[in-house]
């Protein structure tokens, strides 16, 4: 079944069509979500959610744009909605973890590869991983994150700054970054 | 391969790590989702609830326990049949060529009390051969079903009690040729008694059968006769037990005291560390350091009670239970952070989760008493044994399963050092299973209702909190079980 003809069943109700467009992209939404999510089953309830919107909102896609992006864009905004209605996201956004969050080197999951880098980012406390994975992943800027998340920029900026520092500093203990001197040198996980 | 980037890359390496990180759900997510796009067309598991509920139900209706033939009924339009009443056929010593039937003769004989015979728990090979020669004595045509193949021609002793019963033993030879045997008895087939006198004599003494006995209908009419019987045996079978005389419902409410163990989750066993909850002895000391006290629980539901034999009734139902126990804490001035210690479902490990809680497990500002409860919806499945009692007043011991829906509640989970409470509903494992002891007296008022009263234990198999928690909370409570029951 090609990408149109998802869409135009799915559009029109139809369960087949609809089963096969959430085939396509769920395993890439759910990783999404993931990032996002304090566990799986958190993940896959705001997948959930995120495809019932999608589904629904399906008829306002004009094409413009990858629909995996406008799908994305949608799971995002659900990831973060659900986040948000959970009374300890707000404080967790706000409060300073960097004295209370030591990274011991027993917490840092061994796995492999693919998802290392994954597993290192939800170690990060919930307002840092957040911040981190709506700037530095989705792409959205400050002004756009603070709106989301209703913080200050100064604070998303901030954030994201010390987001970033425990981040290196869980990737180089795990020794997926390497940190000679003053140059960081990443060892990506796509492999050819 | 690897790639090399300078500080600046940053977001670029994640995003492209990342963008490759895909997970596979589950289908229940699927499931779900259908169910909310598509409200009309619900996922089937509520029908094959309801099916295997409707499927017990059904399977024990329909399976009367009974065994032996206690009554028999009268065909008020028996065509010209011949007054006898099969009341037993069953002897251990009877042989495989020799058959024995008892033939009431006070009472109505029909073609569905002979057929209903051969339901009887006899051997195979002995059954057709009783019923061909009670269907010949009774006049049924033979040759009316496949035991027709039963040559039934020396029947040569009979004797008819004083008491009524007509007791034929039949020695049928069955010759190996199949093509020797016939339908039926032969036309000059006689019965004869243990005193050498003619089976239709001594019944014809007794007044019961008017005209000859075995008298064997016309070949020609053996086909029309074998459709009525086949017809009649069809809308006339022997009505078992009115299903209405072996159900009941029952309502029923049960006030208990409830509490919680608590040891350490062990499906997930993470390395040592340096963590409170980790530690499996600081687990165990658990119930030392917090102060939790058992509270009042409520249980209220209705069941079908299904009575499937004069010692066991098997039930279904569904339950509404609310689960409780109490917490004494204490109120802080500020918000505090503090961490739960959690475990990764999808690599073992545990992390800390930050958490922001103003409830302490030490002394701090004021006292405060915080309530662990859960609301459920269960569908209790069980069994009632009756252990003594007749009449009025029965005593029963039961045992049900549960499968339980935690729809709601209040949590507050420990923090990993022990000093503060957190909130943790979101927690809660939604799907749970629970067990149910109890024993109980029943006592007949009047109209088919009965009161019944009793303790019960209620025991949670799972834990109340998912996989996550580094540690088991398993409720139970104890309770007195006070119920009315009613007959359709």
């Amino acid at each position: 079944m090609t990408e149109e003809q998802m869409l135009a069943g799915s559009i029109k109700h139809n369960a087949a069509a609809q089963e096969a467009l959430y085939n396509r992209f769920s395993p890439r939404m759910l990783g999404v979500c993931y990032r996002f999510a304090k566990n799986r089953e958190d993940a896959e309830d705001m997948l959930q959610e995120g495809y019932i919107k999608v589904f629904t909102q399906l008829h306002q896609y004009r094409g413009e744009g990858a629909l995996e992006g406008w799908i994305r864009r949608i799971v995002v905004h659900t990831c973060i909605n659900i986040l948000k209605k959970n009374k300890k996201f707000a404080d967790s956004v706000d409060i300073i973890h960097a004295n209370s969050i030591h990274v011991r080197e027993d917490m840092i999951p061994s796995i492999m590869q693919a998802k290392q880098v994954v597993e290192c980012i939800r170690q990060l406390p919930l307002g840092y991983r957040t911040v981190l994975n709506l700037y530095a992943i989705e792409g959205f800027s400050h002004k756009e994150i603070a709106t989301i998340l209703e913080i200050e920029e100064s604070t998303s900026r901030s954030q994201y700054t010390r987001a970033k520092a425990m981040l290196e500093d869980i990737l180089i203990k795990k020794k997926i970054i390497l940190k000679p001197n003053t140059k960081v040198t990443y060892i990506s996980a796509v492999s050819t | 391969m690897e790639k090399n980037y300078n500080t600046d890359n940053f977001e670029q390496f994640l995003r492209e790590t990342t963008d490759d990180f895909r997970m596979y759900p589950s289908r229940r997510v699927w499931h779900s989702l259908y169910n909310d796009l598509h409200p009309g067309r619900k996922w089937p598991s509520f029908a094959v609830l309801l099916l295997l509920i409707t499927s017990i139900i059904y399977i024990g209706v329909s399976n009367p326990t009974e065994t032996g033939i206690s009554k028999t009924k009268t065909i008020p339009s028996a065509k010209t049949f011949t007054s006898l009443t099969v009341a037993k056929v069953s002897d251990p010593s009877i042989k495989n060529n020799s058959q024995i039937a008892y033939v009431n003769a006070a009472t109505t004989v029909t073609p569905s009390v002979i057929y209903n015979s051969s339901s009887l728990a006899v051997s195979n090979n002995i059954r057709p051969i009783e019923s061909e020669v009670l269907k010949n004595v009774a006049n049924i045509t033979p040759g009316s079903t496949d035991r027709n193949n039963i040559s039934s021609n020396e029947i040569n002793k009979g004797s008819l009690p004083d008491n009524g019963l007509a007791y034929v033993t039949a020695e049928i030879k069955t010759p190996s040729d199949k093509n020797f045997l016939t339908p039926g008895l032969d036309n000059n087939t006689e019965l004869f008694a243990d005193n050498g006198n003619k089976l239709s004599d001594l019944l014809s003494e007794k007044e019961v059968v008017k005209k000859s006995i075995i008298t064997l209908a016309s070949t020609d009419n053996d086909y029309e006769d074998k459709a009525w019987i086949d017809n009649y045996l069809l809308y006339n079978k022997k009505p078992s037990r009115n299903w209405k005389n072996r159900m009941a419902y029952q309502v029923y409410v049960t006030p208990s005291v409830g509490y919680r163990t608590l040891k350490k989750n062990t499906t997930y066993s993470p390395p040592p560390v340096n963590s409170i909850l980790a530690n499996p002895r600081q687990v165990n000391t658990m119930g030392y350091t917090m102060n939790h006290q058992n509270a009042l629980n409520l249980e209220a539901g209705t069941s079908i009670i299904l009575n499937i034999s004069k010692k066991f009734n098997v039930k279904a139902g569904i339950q509404l239970n609310y689960t409780n126990y109490t917490i004494t804490a204490y109120e802080l001035n500020h918000p505090t952070s503090t961490t739960l210690m959690l475990n990764d479902l999808n690599n073992g490990y545990p992390y800390l989760d930050t958490r922001s809680t103003t409830i302490a497990n030490s002394p701090g500002l004021s006292s405060k008493y915080l309530n662990n409860n859960t609301y459920q919806v269960s569908l209790p499945v069980g069994v009632d044994y009756k252990i003594a009692g007749k009449n009025k007043l029965k005593w029963y011991a039961g045992l049900t399963l549960q499968p339980t829906y935690v729809s709601g509640g209040n949590s507050y989970l420990i923090s990993s050092d022990l000093k503060n409470y957190v909130s943790g509903d979101e927690m809660i494992r939604k799907l749970n299973f629970n067990g149910g002891l109890e024993t109980f007296l029943s006592y007949k008022i009047k109209n088919g209702v009965s009161l019944t009263a009793g303790p019960q234990v209620r025991y949670q198999f799972l834990s109340t909190y998912s996989k996550q928690i580094t540690y088991d909370e398993k409720l139970y409570n104890y309770g007195i079980k006070l119920g009315m029951t009613k007959s359709f």
